[in-house]
Order: C-alpha cells, then sequence, then structure tokens
C-alpha cells in the first residue's frame, strides 16, 4: 500500500526525499503539490515576466531535486529552503539582464481613465518592478507568501527590524505609484 | 506612536484593542487619515485578488518532470459544477445568516409584530378605538335624509325649507348628482357599518367616492355648472346659499374636506383608481393624506441628538450614512401603518470592565516601538460608537387633527436591536405633504439602548431631532 505523504510535516518529508528511488519521487510529487503555486508566485512577481519566472521557477526545483544532501542534513521549513532558492536563482540570472518597467514617471497623470481591474492588477505587478530588489522581495514574501519576519530573515539573511522598515517603505512606495489608481478603482 | 506607523502594524501585525482605539479615535477627526487607511485596504484586496489569480501554468510544470525524468503530474481537476457552486453559495449565505443572527431574529420577530398587529385592527365586529372614535366623528357633519337629497337635487326646497327655482341644466345633473349623493352614501354607510361591523358597505362606494374626488380638484369656477352643483351642494350641507363665485372655492374646500372625513371614517386606505399609471405626478400641490399617489412609503431622514451619558468623543465611523435612516412603512388605515427601519446612530456608552491582559511584544526588536504594558484591572471605558440598528416601525397618524389641509401630527414607535443590545424609540412629530407623491416630516425622539458588559447591564438614553423625506410611489 503505498504511503500517504500528504500527512508528513516537512522534516519528515525532508527525511523521505533524502532516500532514493521511489520514495524520494513520491516525497518529491508531495513537496511539488504543496508549494509548488506559492513558488511560483514569488517567482512571478519577483522577476515581473512569465518567461523569467518560468524559468526560474523550473531551474529551482530542478536544483532541489539533483542536489546532494548530506546525511544528517535536515530541513523544518521547506519553503523557505525553496524560496531562498528560487532568490538566489533570480539574483544569478538577474546579472546578466536589463529590466524595463512599463511605468514612468511622467505616465502617472493626474487625469487617470478608467481602467479595467485586469490592468490594474497588472500595474501592480509593474508597481513592483520599480522597487529595488531588497524591498521587492521582501514585499512579496511579507504580503504575498504571508511569512513572519524570522523567516523571512532566514531566506534573506537580513534583521528582523530592518526587514519591517524596508516592508513598509517598499508598501509606501507601491501606494504612491499606484495612488491614481487605487482612487478610480474605489468608483 | 506616529499614525502612519500605527496604520501600517494595523494592516502589517495587527494591533492590540488599545492601540487600535487611537487609531481609530485618530481616523474619526483626521480625513487624510482616512484615506490613507482606504488605500492601505484596496492595496491589500488587490494583493490579495493578484495572488488569487495567479496560478502554475501546466506547460511548466509538466516540462519541469519529464525534464527530471518523472512521470508528469496529472492535469488540475475541472471547476466545480453549478451544482456545487450552488451548495457553496448556499453554504456561504448560511454563514452569513448565522454571523447576522441577531438582525435575523428581530427582522422575524418584528415581522410577526406587524401579522399580529394587522390581524388584530381588522378582526371582525371589534374594531380598534381608534377606528370606532372615527366613526363616531361623523355624527359632526350633516347627515341629509333621501328626501332632502332629492328635494336639492331638483332644486325645490334649500335646506331651510324655502322654495328655490331649479338652476341646474338637467344634462349636467348626472355628474354633480352622482359626487353629493356619494358622499353622502359614504356617510350612511359608515353608520351602518358601525352597527353592522360590516365594512362591505363602505367598500362599495369607496371607489364611488374616490372618484368623486376627481371631479373636485378638477372643477373651473368659471363654469356656470360648477356654480350650480355648489349651490346645491351647500343647500343640502345646510351652508348658506352661494351669492358670489368668490363662495365657490370656499364651498369646494369644504367638500373636500367632507370627502375627506367620510373617507377616514370607513378606516381603510383610499383605494388606487384603476388607471393608477395616469395619474400625474404633482409637484407642488399640497393636499390632504389621501391625495398620496400609494399606500407604501420609503422615508429617508437624518437625525440630530444627543445621548445620556454624554460621552465626548468622536464616534468611529468614516462613511456618509451617519446618524441616519431609511424605512418602508404600509398604510394600512389612514390612522395605521407598519413597516421596517435601518438606520445607523451613534449612541455613548460609559461602563466598566476588566482591562486587557498585560501584552508582550511578539519580537524583542519591536520592544522600542512600543508603551510599556500596563497591568490588567478593572477601567472605565467611554464609546460613542456608530450602531447599525435595524427594526419594526408602527406609526399612528391623525388626520382628523390637520392643519392647513396639508399638516398632520403623528406619532412613531421603534423597536429593534444593535450589534450591543436591544433599541427602542418613540417619536412625535408633523408631517407634510407637499405634492401627491412626496412627504416631509420633522420630530422629536426618544430612544433607549440596553447593552450589557461583564454580566452588568447598562442603559444609554438618546433624544433626537429628526428631519425626514418621504416618496410614495
Amino acid at each position: 500500500m503505498p504511503e500517504d505523504y500528504s500527512r508528513y510535516t516537512d522534516e519528515q518529508l525532508f527525511a523521505a526525499f533524502k532516500q532514493s528511488g521511489k520514495e524520494k519521487d513520491a516525497a518529491f510529487r508531495e513537496l511539488f503539490s504543496r508549494y509548488e503555486r506559492k513558488v511560483y508566485v514569488f517567482c512571478l512577481r519577483l522577476s515581473g515576466n512569465p518567461d523569467d519566472a518560468n524559468d526560474i521557477f523550473q531551474e529551482t526545483f530542478t536544483r532541489f531535486y539533483r542536489q546532494t544532501l548530506k546525511e544528517d542534513e535536515r530541513v523544518s521549513n521547506i519553503l523557505a529552503y525553496l524560496l531562498t532558492s528560487a532568490r538566489n536563482v533570480f539574483l544569478n540570472t538577474r546579472r546578466n539582464k536589463v529590466y524595463w518597467s512599463p511605468f514612468e514617471d511622467e505616465h502617472i497623470a493626474d487625469h487617470v481613465p478608467m481602467y479595467e481591474r485586469k490592468e490594474l492588477l497588472t500595474m501592480i505587478s509593474s508597481a513592483l518592478e520599480l522597487l529595488d530588489v531588497p524591498y521587492r522581495e521582501a514585499f512579496i514574501l511579507r504580503f504575498y507568501q504571508g511569512l513572519s519576519y524570522k523567516e523571512i530573515a532566514e531566506i534573506t539573511g537580513d534583521s528582523v527590524s530592518s526587514l519591517k522598515v524596508r516592508v513598509m517603505r517598499a508598501k509606501d512606495q507601491v501606494r504612491t505609484i499606484l495612488q491614481p489608481y487605487i482612487a478610480d478603482l474605489s468608483r | 506612536m506616529q499614525s502612519t506607523e500605527l496604520l501600517h502594524r494595523f494592516f502589517d501585525e495587527g494591533l492590540d484593542d488599545s492601540l487600535e482605539d487611537v487609531l481609530f479615535e485618530r481616523m474619526a477627526v483626521d480625513a487624510d487619515l482616512r484615506r490613507e487607511f482606504l488605500q492601505h485596504q484596496k492595496l491589500h484586496h488587490m494583493i490579495q485578488e493578484d495572488v488569487a489569480g495567479i496560478t502554475t501554468p501546466s506547460h511548466v510544470s509538466q516540462q519541469l518532470f519529464i525534464h527530471l525524468g518523472l512521470t508528469p503530474p496529472a492535469k488540475t481537476p475541472p471547476p466545480p459544477g453549478l451544482g456545487r457552486r450552488i451548495g457553496a453559495a448556499m453554504a456561504g449565505l448560511g454563514g452569513a445568516l448565522v454571523r447576522g443572527r441577531r438582525y435575523v431574529f428581530t427582522a422575524a420577530i418584528s415581522a410577526l409584530a406587524t401579522a399580529i398587529l394587522v390581524v388584530g385592527i381588522f378582526r371582525d365586529g371589534e374594531p380598534l378605538p381608534s377606528v370606532v372614535s372615527d366613526l363616531n366623528r361623523t355624527q359632526e357633519f350633516p347627515q341629509v335624509t333621501p328626501q332632502q337629497d332629492t328635494e336639492a337635487e331638483d332644486g325645490v326646497r334649500d335646506i331651510s325649507g324655502t322654495a328655490v327655482p331649479s338652476s341646474m341644466p338637467s344634462s349636467a345633473s348626472a355628474a354633480p348628482r352622482d359626487v353629493p349623493r356619494a358622499v353622502t352614501a359614504a356617510s350612511r354607510a359608515s353608520t351602518s357599518s358601525r352597527s353592522s361591523g360590516a365594512p362591505s358597505s363602505a367598500t362599495q362606494s369607496a371607489g364611488t367616492t374616490h372618484a368623486a374626488l376627481t371631479p373636485f380638484a378638477a372643477r373651473s369656477s368659471a363654469d356656470d355648472g360648477d356654480a350650480a352643483r355648489n349651490q346645491a351642494v351647500m343647500r343640502r350641507s345646510g351652508i348658506p346659499a352661494m351669492r358670489t363665485l368668490a363662495d365657490a372655492s370656499r364651498v369646494r374646500e369644504d367638500d373636500e374636506a367632507h370627502a375627506l372625513r367620510a373617507i377616514i371614517a370607513r378606516a381603510t386606505p383610499v383605494p388606487l383608481p384603476e388607471a393608477s399609471s395616469d395619474r400625474p405626478w404633482h409637484f407642488f400641490r399640497p393636499g390632504p393624506r389621501t391625495n398620496l399617489l400609494s399606500n407604501l412609503v420609503f422615508e429617508l431622514r437624518k437625525l440630530y441628538g444627543q445621548s445620556y451619558p454624554s460621552v465626548d468623543l468622536p464616534h468611529n465611523s468614516h462613511t456618509l450614512f451617519e446618524n441616519m435612516a431609511i424605512s418602508t412603512v404600509y398604510k394600512v388605515t389612514e390612522h395605521h401603518a407598519f413597516g421596517f427601519e435601518y438606520g445607523r446612530e451613534n449612541f455613548g456608552r460609559e461602563f466598566v470592565t476588566a482591562g486587557a491582559p498585560a501584552f508582550a511584544p511578539p519580537d524583542p526588536s519591536m520592544q522600542e516601538l512600543y508603551t510599556p504594558p500596563t497591568p490588567a484591572m478593572a477601567e472605565t471605558v467611554r464609546e460613542n460608537r456608530m450602531l447599525d440598528v435595524f427594526g419594526a416601525v408602527w406609526k399612528l397618524s391623525m388626520p382628523e387633527y390637520g392643519m392647513f389641509r396639508f399638516v398632520y401630527p403623528y406619532m412613531r414607535t421603534f423597536v429593534g436591536a444593535s450589534i450591543v443590545g436591544p433599541i427602542s424609540k418613540v417619536r412625535v412629530g408633523l408631517e407634510m405633504y407637499p405634492s401627491n407623491f412626496s412627504m416631509l416630516n420633522v420630530g422629536l425622539e426618544g430612544g433607549l439602548l440596553r447593552y450589557s458588559v461583564d454580566e452588568a447591564t447598562y442603559y444609554t438614553s438618546k433624544l433626537n431631532f429628526t428631519v425626514g423625506v418621504a416618496i410614495g410611489f
């Protein structure tokens, strides 16, 4: 009778993943089904475009599956582990690319036409691209992933207090960018 | 702590009750802070919608598993069918009803009370005292015997018995005869209904009498036929013979008042004419209560008041609908109307409660941003919150005490509930009918809120001055 990995904790799942053969594959499938969407959201909003997000997403899970793990290595929070890996992949690929954002300051006019809701949600993605990477990743990890500041600190390597300031400033910047569109959304 | 910082923490990690109160109190007096709050709220909604709308493309997952040498995962299941979606919607509705059960119970009890009152008024053979008094008032008006009626129509004699030549052309006799006869028939019918308790005979004359109102309104004093009809009516009513055309308008007003009293005596609302859609809306045409196009009335009113205990705190509301109420009322008789009302009104409250437990910041790094926690202790809490209020309405009108033909006194009671406890109110005032589809009212209202905190019961009384506008469709 196949093992029911859906009841496993992250630590148990990682321990099963360290095995070889069918047990590893089954643990990987369970792990993928649990966290694939959250990782994809992070990749998409961090990179700002679907193509890069697809590449980062696939690279993250490929590295995770093929890594050589030590026997005594343990992971209690697989999501943080995956997001850290995705962040590193993004930073590595970003060095070689020039990112363009559709937003320019002069486009934020006083008189704003009526936008469709879908367009406004696209704008939040574009607004995030205007943020520096440290602010953007802190904002995404806090409000998109719902991670605690301690978990975010484990991923980024920063202190909790600096992360809180960073999240607050990132939110203020996004709110300022989207201010005329948020007002339009309320009509 | 600065307001913007409080706002950020409210949406980020949450605030304890004391800091939350501070934030809402500041928002109550700072429009810019309220605007900022709404922006934060909308931004979080946008983020939630954004997250909900993102899914991993299936081809990306497929490619990943193939690249790893694994069997790709099964495709995502199709969205739930119509049946499951309806079930989910019903479950959501059930959850909303459970959360708002206080209002659901209030609405159900109000509807039951309304039904009992409506049934009680129309119990056979036992009209309410106010209805009986209406019937008795018909004794004040002159009762015309059939012989007098016939003689007056023929122009034989006036009411004093003096022979008067007939000045009414025969062709014009049909319409004017119907009008005063209908009025007389209504008064006779009300007398018979008082004795038999049966409203059927009054109902028969209802349509005729109501139709009779129209000729009154449409008549022109320049018409010779009108003058003759007026003279016949005056004779039957015991009014001295008309000498000049200037008396015609006064006679017309008296006739309308007479017809109105007859309608009131029947203790049923004026039935709408068959072709009610043809009846025009008159935007400025002060008239009696029966002039309204409909018995169903929608009212909007504004309250200006003071609570006792008086809590001098700004109320934590940031919407337009403050100290206002909307209601729907159905006129069952010319005296009684029933309906429902929803409103938002602030009530000052002062009570004693055990203080919040000592607060520990979740993260030592945030210690510098917090004021030191205080130990738990009993404290007096003062609030001036805007409460949603819903309940049943009973309105007692007194058309027999009307002034200037379009101003009438009324009394109104309200029984309902708010999220903190039950509320009852009584209002007295004046209502005016400037047109045949609208009504204005002013009134003085006293209310009482009952609430409990930590097993202790408290009361807040409130005195309001209200101004309202109503429309009957």
